[in-house]
């Protein structure tokens, strides 16, 4: 209540500011509609508030369509002045000379982790000011895995098959490993967690997932998989993993999916489903906590308002307004005075990532070309119909994918 | 029952059961328009328990829709009667032509349907913002005519062709210029082909939002599509929000589809029989 109070009031005093503002800051991103709020309208109000010369515009554009509406607006000399970006962008386009580099120097980049420093760093320029890390992990229903005589999420391989058998027994279906994205990453994470090779070398071309016994092995453990009953590789062919699975998981009619955290909010809308969010099981240990670094604030070296662009970034940046955002999207902070915004349902992969089973989605940082990501989710998709495919076939490949796109 | 009977019955039933598969989305919109997000997140194919406004309420607040639908008309019907104009007027001496130079050119306008919309769309940006024309109503609907051009030429050169040339050798003998001719004979007989052009322009205007959302910046301009395009997320979406704002998205190119049903249907089917 004086969490509404307060913000309908900064909302007010912004809206009274804005007839005098005098810089609009056109800005651009994938978040803030009302699908994905992602505490944006909260974040900018408070932030016009302190800045009652500057307005803030934001257009939203999903993230696909920002490949499409933004190069023309590059192109044209008329870009945003202030754009949501991940890693593909910020490579493209920061090797363009269309983002500004903030320079290692910059007050945030020194309170960025070193792993994720060196990530967002490219040929030494930092063009991008990271605003979240997310997990990606694995959703147990609660209450279906206790009608199975289960009383915590599976975290090993060996509990995860035990787990299924007892599913399936009770007339419970067990997991969504739908084509694409779930496949994929169950996979990935194994084979990160198992890798014989460093994971940038296998996106370089200087190691080859062929001859990696990781992700063969990650192969064979989903073979085993369905083996175990946990899914029906058929079926699961034809189930689309960013729809159908995510309504079947939500109304409570499988008991596991491999997703991203982004989805907690939206399963917590059923107020049924007694749900937790962890690691990826994974062979030995604690599971693998499959951290995704998903998107921050770029400025483009086009923008006519690039001082005021930089208010609104370096804004960002501080812990209690980037808070807003990391607990609409159950995220964690990606700078090291900052906090996280996962509830208690993802104590689990709280816990995988404390006890060193961070895996760095490798996409996300730029250590594996685009074009692989896609190649993975299809050969999953193909692995699905035929798990009788030969691993080295599958591996092959990506490295081919890898080779075509280095 | 004669066995003819029976046959056509069994026909019937078929078709019914087809055109019910292919209404199944729409009705599956519409109920779901009228159940709360938690009903949907609990049972995904479940009925509405009643029928909830609630989410229309919210949807009208949040998406501006009067205003995006007048948006929307607007840009539709000045697109639509532009490309029915120019195209058909275009078109007229393109079909009357005998020469290789017009037939080159009635290539060279079907090259422009094969072209993909990735390949013009920064061309187009950078122009308009040349000559002043972002964030402009006047722009986009230049755009989307330029888009629509070459279908309208095609479509018409090919109905135009089918008309006898008696008809205009008629009007000539009365000292009819080619504009009159053009403007009393040829055009009142495009009815039905203008009626079925003028529904796959008014669809792909109207549906389109990546136009609307490049060339538009000024969120009192937006369209309809680019409002509902509020409620789809990168990962998932507002049920209860976006099925309402679907059903108010399509509800006006409903209503028209159904005033011009009769002459939309005429022309699909005309030539059909002779």
């Amino acid at each position: 209540m004086l969490r509404s109070l307060f913000t309908t009031s900064v909302i007010a005093l912004a809206a009274a500011t804005a007839a005098s503002a005098e810089t609009v800051l056109d800005v651009t991103a994938w978040k803030g509609n009302e699908a994905e709020p992602a505490g944006m309208a909260e974040v900018i109000a408070l932030f016009e508030a302190a800045n009652p010369d500057i307005k803030v515009e934001l257009t939203y554009i999903s993230r696909s369509d920002t490949d499409v509406i933004i190069p023309p607006r590059l192109q044209g000399g008329n870009p945003p002045d202030v754009m949501m970006v991940d890693m593909p962008l910020t490579k493209v386009w920061g090797d363009a000379g269309l983002l500004v580099d903030w320079g290692t120097d910059a007050e945030w980049y020194g309170r960025v982790p070193e792993g994720l420093q060196s990530a967002i760093t490219i040929d030494g320029a930092a063009y991008v000011m990271p605003l979240e890390v997310i997990g990606m992990g694995l959703f147990a229903n609660s209450d279906l895995l206790a009608q199975a005589g289960i009383t915590e999420a599976p975290k090993t391989i060996e509990a995860l098959k035990a787990a299924c058998g007892a599913l399936s027994a009770a007339g419970i279906n067990p997991m969504l490993m739908t084509s694409g994205y779930p496949s994929a990453l169950f996979t990935i994470a194994n084979g990160l967690e198992a890798a014989t090779t460093p994971v940038e070398d296998l996106g370089n071309g200087n190691a080859r997932f062929v001859d990696d016994a990781g992700f063969s092995a990650a192969l064979d453990t989903f073979r085993e998989l369905a083996a175990a009953d946990c899914f029906d590789p058929q079926q699961m062919a034809g189930v689309d993993p960013w729809s159908t699975a995510l309504s079947e998981f939500q109304a409570g009619n499988f008991a596991m999916l491999p997703q991203g955290a982004w989805n907690i909010g939206s399963f917590s809308q059923n107020p049924d489903l007694n749900f937790t969010f962890g690691p990826i099981p994974s062979a030995s240990g604690a599971g693998v906590a499959a951290d995704l670094f998903g998107f921050g604030w770029g400025i483009s070296t086009g923008s006519e308002h690039q001082e005021a662009a930089k208010t609104f970034v370096a804004f960002w940046s501080q812990p209690e307004n980037l808070q807003i955002l990391l607990d609409a999207e159950s995220a964690y902070s990606p700078f090291e005075d900052g906090g996280s915004g996962t509830p208690a349902l993802a104590a689990d992969y709280d816990a995988a990532r404390a006890a060193g089973g961070i895996r760095n989605y490798p996409f996300s940082v730029g250590q594996w070309p685009g074009a692989l990501d896609g190649e993975m989710q299809n050969a999953m998709t193909g692995f699905l119909l035929n798990l009788d495919q030969d691993n080295s076939d599958i591996l092959v490949r990506w490295d081919e994918t890898v080779e075509d796109n280095i | 029952m004669t066995k003819h009977n029976i046959r056509t019955s069994i026909g019937n039933i078929f078709v019914l059961l087809l055109v019910f598969v292919m209404l199944v989305p729409v009705i599956y919109m519409i109920l779901m328009s009228f159940r709360t997000g938690e009903e949907i997140a609990a049972d995904p194919l479940g009925m509405p328990s009643g029928l909830f406004l609630g989410n229309y309420i919210n949807t009208l607040e949040s998406m501006n829709y009067f205003r995006s639908v007048a948006n929307s008309v607007g840009i539709t019907l000045s697109v639509t009667v532009i490309v029915a104009f120019v195209g058909s007027l275009a078109a007229y001496p393109l079909a009357r032509s005998t020469n290789a130079w017009g037939r080159a050119f009635i290539m060279l306008v079907a090259l422009g349907l094969a072209t993909p919309a990735f390949v013009t769309i920064t061309p187009i940006y950078v122009i308009f913002r040349q000559v002043g024309l972002l964030d402009n109503y006047v722009g986009i609907i230049l755009a989307f005519t330029a888009l629509n051009l070459p279908l309208a030429v095609f479509f018409y050169v090919g109905f135009i062709g089918a008309i006898p040339r008696d008809l205009e050798e008629a009007a000539k003998l009365d000292n009819c210029t080619d504009f009159q001719v053009f403007w009393h004979v040829i055009r009142p007989l495009l009815g039905p082909a203008t009626a079925t052009l003028s529904l796959f322009v008014m669809l792909m205007v109207w549906n389109d939002f990546t136009y609307p959302l490049l060339l538009l910046t000024d969120p009192d301009k937006f369209t309809v599509m680019i409002s509902v395009y509020r409620f789809v997320g990168n990962h998932n979406i507002e049920p209860d929000l976006l099925f309402p704002a679907a059903v108010l998205g399509s509800l006006p190119l409903l209503i028209i589809f159904v005033i011009f049903q009769r002459r939309i249907v005429s022309g699909v089917t005309a030539g059909a029989v002779k």
